[in-house]
């Protein structure tokens, strides 16, 4: 345990990457390929890969370490944590009570493929069974001879101790399940045979690059399976395998993931709103505005196979009977649950900018923000960056929503803006975020503040509009929204900024996109035929001293 | 743009447009040019409770009656139980109320010693009640005959002379059961709703106003039960506003009012009245004279009045079927009930005893905006109707 506190607390260095067992330090500017990561598994991912292994019936519950958002993503915050002494604590916990449940009387008949000699006893041959094939599923490789053997005698030596087969084989799962090579996704270099001295990702490497990017889970076995026969090597091999990932219905799940982490919407976590201002909106709002952003855009890119650009101005989404009444339509569930629902055509509701979700959590807890909502347009549709504020500035007539002078969120910023250095940055956001300010805080639909009435104009890039509808056909028409999905998609993937040197794959991806009309199964699978997604920077020279390379290289032993 | 006075006629509309082609085309069978100049608004009761009117300074200036330990002593040295017998007894009163504790079978056979008293009140003298005495009532001057009714309430919000309220008068001096300050809700009854609305289906109130109700003119109220129950807003205490309920289909729920909108407030014609409600409060609430006033609120919500005459012995076998518990939790004397219920009942006399049989009564709505689907559609309400949203 002491030494496992160790290797975890250190292993998910930045920019570490794996040559063939040896630790070396990537860096930038090189001929091709970007710098390999480390990436910590989501919340998400584990659960998802303890379901896809052990069947849903597995609850996996504990605190799990709070992800990072690095550049737009929490998928490259990925690659910049570690686990803390607490978290390796609660990582153990919930690997304990996850390998409980699979050798629990209730079931082991079904998840354990082979049944001991003696339930009372070691049993080494089932053991190892179930450990290999279970490991490689965990591990996302074969084990190796040594890391079996090792696996089998904590199984045997526990189960003498405590006399119980499936205990001893219990703690030996738990192991695995708080092992970094489980936590971690490392990527393992192997130099490229078809173009000289360049590296690539090896085949399990590529199976889980893959896997986590269209599925966001470990590989199955059938893309393991393709790996361990060299098929990922080959373009028909990979094409193969990519086809079969973006025609299952598991790419849905994918999509969702990469949507839920492009939007932010961890940050509902913490949201809050005031419920005396906003009685409608409470947790399971919520939690199904997000879910209705989510289905909205797995229905249109996946379902229909739609352009990407729609998602701004569809008026077609799913609704629940609670959702329904903060938008004030009326719905009828019987049983309570999702229903297909249509606004019509010249409805403020246009797109995901207009749904419950953005301009809730684009919002201050008693108060809407143009500010928030133009900024988050920017920055999380459109990719653009928008400078932090000075630490000085004074929001007093912002914030001052009882001011007679300043009734609405419009007058309010005017006076704000007259400080020179505020109208900067400003003007970048505010016109966006004032086509938003028909919907409240909490997401329901107003026309007035404080008595006066709300002016819904603004403009984005010059583009003027007079309310949400025309802000959402603004940004469907901005070259810059696909253009950020694909800059996205791949930094997703890739779990790191694309390099300098990958700016023609960039082009090629963007250009790729358009010429398949934006459809983003498309983009995904062409991010994921392509060589480049699975290059790796060739070594640097010294890299093997170090020591955060050496220490990387520790998770391997 | 400005939205401006075009948004708010849009939420106006949502709210009203959409009610109106989904219940009047669909539950009143008005044609399509009617419901264009029709005007329909839905609500859902948010809270039900005994319309008690409690100053605390004039309603109830001979006192309270006494909490249920108190008058648990009184009775039960009455009935000739000895004062270490009743001490003994009450001891650990209330415990946790449950039958095992020993004052239970003691105050549930304080009357001949053997019958239980809430199924029997009779085999009990009447213990008493303080009843209210106060100048103000709220409700409705139910028997027409005005200032010269023998009830001399007067209502504090409309002040109409003559309101009949017996039961405001029988328990309006009841701790549990006093509204402070006015119009508060009394305790026992918005706890009683409060948990109901959780496990019962919800009331739906929807009225119909032909020309609309930019102007005074005629209504039509219908009360229904829905198939769903009420779902609770981000306060835990209120109904969440512009749900969406479907009607029941049971008639014995539904009731269809004509009445009048004036200046934002509709009343009703006198008509018979019926509601199923649950036992755990009352079976049902069944009215004869029943009138009702009920102000719309811009904000979304309503807020009123319904009254009538119903028959007493519901009203305290409502109360009788939880026996001690209503007793203790209250402090609400049983016996002196039934007793204050039969001797303040003012409507319907038996025409063999001369006695009558109901009571008028009144209760407080407070409700909040909703979308009301008519019976046995098995659509959305955006698909039973696609002009609906359109209509927006």
């Amino acid at each position: 345990m002491k030494h496992m506190k160790k290797t975890l607390a250190t292993a998910a260095v930045a920019l570490t990457v794996v040559y063939g067992g040896v630790a070396l330090r990537a860096d930038d500017g090189k001929p091709s390929g970007g710098d390999a990561v480390t990436r910590r598994l989501s919340q998400e991912q584990y659960r998802q890969i303890v379901s896809d292994i052990f069947g849903p019936t597995i609850k996996v519950g504990g605190r799990f370490e709070p992800d990072i958002r690095r550049d737009g993503l929490l998928a490259m915050g990925a690659s910049q944590v570690s686990v803390t002494a607490s978290g390796l604590e609660e990582y153990d916990k919930i690997a304990r009570n996850v390998a409980a449940q699979v050798v629990g009387e209730s079931n082991r008949d079904t998840l354990i493929p082979c049944k001991p000699a003696n339930a009372k006893a070691p049993d080494d041959a089932c053991a190892s069974q179930f450990l290999s094939e279970t490991g490689r599923m965990l591990y996302r490789r074969p084990l190796t001879a040594e890391e079996l053997a090792s696996r089998v005698k904590v199984a045997n030596d526990a189960a003498v101790g405590l006399k119980d087969f499936y205990s001893g084989l219990g703690i030996s799962l738990s192991t695995m399940l708080e092992s970094p090579k489980f936590l971690f996704r490392q990527e393992i270099a192997e130099t490229d045979p078809d173009h000289a001295g360049q590296y690539r990702m090896d085949a399990y490497s590529k199976a889980s690059q893959l896997s986590f990017f269209l599925w966001n889970s470990a590989p199955d076995p059938e893309l393991l399976a393709a790996a361990q026969r060299g098929d990922l090597n080959t373009d028909a091999g990979l094409k193969k395998q990519v086809d079969r990932m973006v025609a299952s219905p598991r790419l849905e799940g994918g999509v969702r993931a990469f949507f839920t982490d492009m939007l932010g919407f961890d940050e509902f976590e913490t949201l809050a709103k005031d419920s005396m201002i906003f009685p409608k909106f409470n947790t399971k709002v919520a939690k199904e505005a997000q879910e209705q952003t989510l289905r909205t855009i797995t229905n249109l890119l996946v379902a229909e196979k739609g352009d990407y650009r729609d998602i701004f101005t569809t008026r077609k989404t799913f609704l629940t009977p609670m959702l329904a009444s903060v938008y004030g339509v009326p719905l009828l569930a019987p049983d309570g649950g999702w229903q297909p629902y249509e606004f019509p055509a010249g409805d403020s509701r246009a797109g995901i900018v207009s749904q419950v979700a953005f301009v809730a959590l684009h919002s201050h807890p008693g108060r809407s923000s143009p500010t928030l909502r133009g900024k988050a347009v920017r920055e999380v549709l459109l990719c653009q960056r928008v400078p932090t504020p000075p630490a000085n500035v004074n929001f007093t007539l912002v914030q001052d929503t009882k001011n007679p002078q300043y009734k609405t969120a419009r007058a309010r910023l005017a006076a704000h803006a007259t400080d020179a250095t505020c109208a900067g940055c400003h003007k970048i956001m505010d016109p966006i975020g004032l086509g938003l300010e028909a919907f409240d805080s909490g997401g329901s639909l107003r026309s007035s503040e404080n008595g006066a009435d709300i002016d819904t104009s603004g403009n984005l890039d010059g583009i003027k509009f007079t309310d949400a509808a025309g802000l959402a056909q603004a940004v469907h028409d901005n070259p810059a929204a696909p253009a950020c999905v694909v800059s996205r998609a791949m930094s997703y993937g890739l779990g790191r900024l694309p390099a300098k040197s990958e700016g023609e794959w960039v082009k090629a991806m963007q250009d790729g996109f358009k010429q398949a009309n934006y459809r983003l199964p498309d983009l995904m699978r062409q991010i994921a035929t392509s060589p480049d997604f699975y290059r790796i920077a060739p070594p640097q020279m010294g890299a093997l001293d170090n020591p955060a390379a050496k220490l990387a290289q520790e998770i391997q032993q | 743009m400005s939205l401006g006075n075009k948004g708010k006629i849009s939420v106006f509309r949502r709210w009203t447009g959409v009610a109106s082609s989904l219940a009047a085309l669909a539950i009143f069978g008005l044609g399509a040019s009617a419901a264009s100049a029709a005007e329909t608004k839905s609500f859902v009761i948010s809270y039900f409770y005994d319309a008690n009117f409690s100053d605390g300074k004039t309603d109830c200036p001979n006192g309270l009656n006494l909490s249920a330990i108190d008058f648990y002593r009184r009775d039960l040295a009455k009935a000739g139980h000895s004062h270490e017998e009743i001490e003994a007894a009450l001891k650990d009163f209330p415990g946790e109320g449950g039958l095992k504790q020993p004052w239970v079978p003691l105050v549930a056979h304080r009357g001949n010693g053997k019958d239980n008293v809430y199924a029997h009140p009779e085999t009990m003298a009447d213990p008493g009640m303080i009843e209210v005495t106060g100048h103000y009532a709220y409700g409705f001057n139910l028997d027409g005959k005005g200032a010269a009714s023998p009830s001399k309430f007067e209502d504090p919000e409309t002040h109409e002379q003559g309101v009949n309220n017996g039961l405001y008068k029988v328990e309006g001096c009841i701790r549990s059961y006093r509204g402070l300050p006015p119009p508060g809700r009394p305790s026992l009854p918005e706890n009683l709703w409060d948990v109901l609305r959780d496990v019962m289906p919800a009331w739906l109130i929807t009225i119909t106003a032909p020309d609309g109700f930019a102007k005074d003119g005629p209504v039509t109220v219908t009360w229904d039960r829905a198939t769903g129950r009420i779902t609770r807003d981000a306060s835990g205490a209120v109904a969440q506003q512009d749900m969406t309920y479907q009607v029941d289909p049971d008639p014995r729920s539904h009731n269809e009012l004509k009445g009048a909108v004036k200046s934002g407030v509709v009343t009703v014609e006198p008509a018979d009245f019926r509601m199923v409600l649950d036992p755990y409060l009352q079976p049902e609430i069944k009215f004869q004279q029943t009138h009702m006033r009920l102000t719309m609120n811009a904000d979304g919500t309503a807020r009123g009045v319904i009254a009538g005459y119903q028959p007493w012995s519901t009203v305290y076998y409502g109360f009788a079927d939880q026996g001690h518990i209503k007793e203790y939790a209250g402090s609400i004397n049983l016996p002196a009930l039934y007793y204050a219920l039969k001797r303040n009942a003012d409507f319907d006399p038996d025409p063999k005893t001369g006695e009558n049989r109901q009571i008028s009564s009144a209760y407080m709505i407070e409700a909040v905006r909703a979308f009301v689907v008519p019976a046995n559609s098995n659509k959305t309400a955006q698909a039973a109707d696609p002009n609906a949203a359109k209509a927006q």
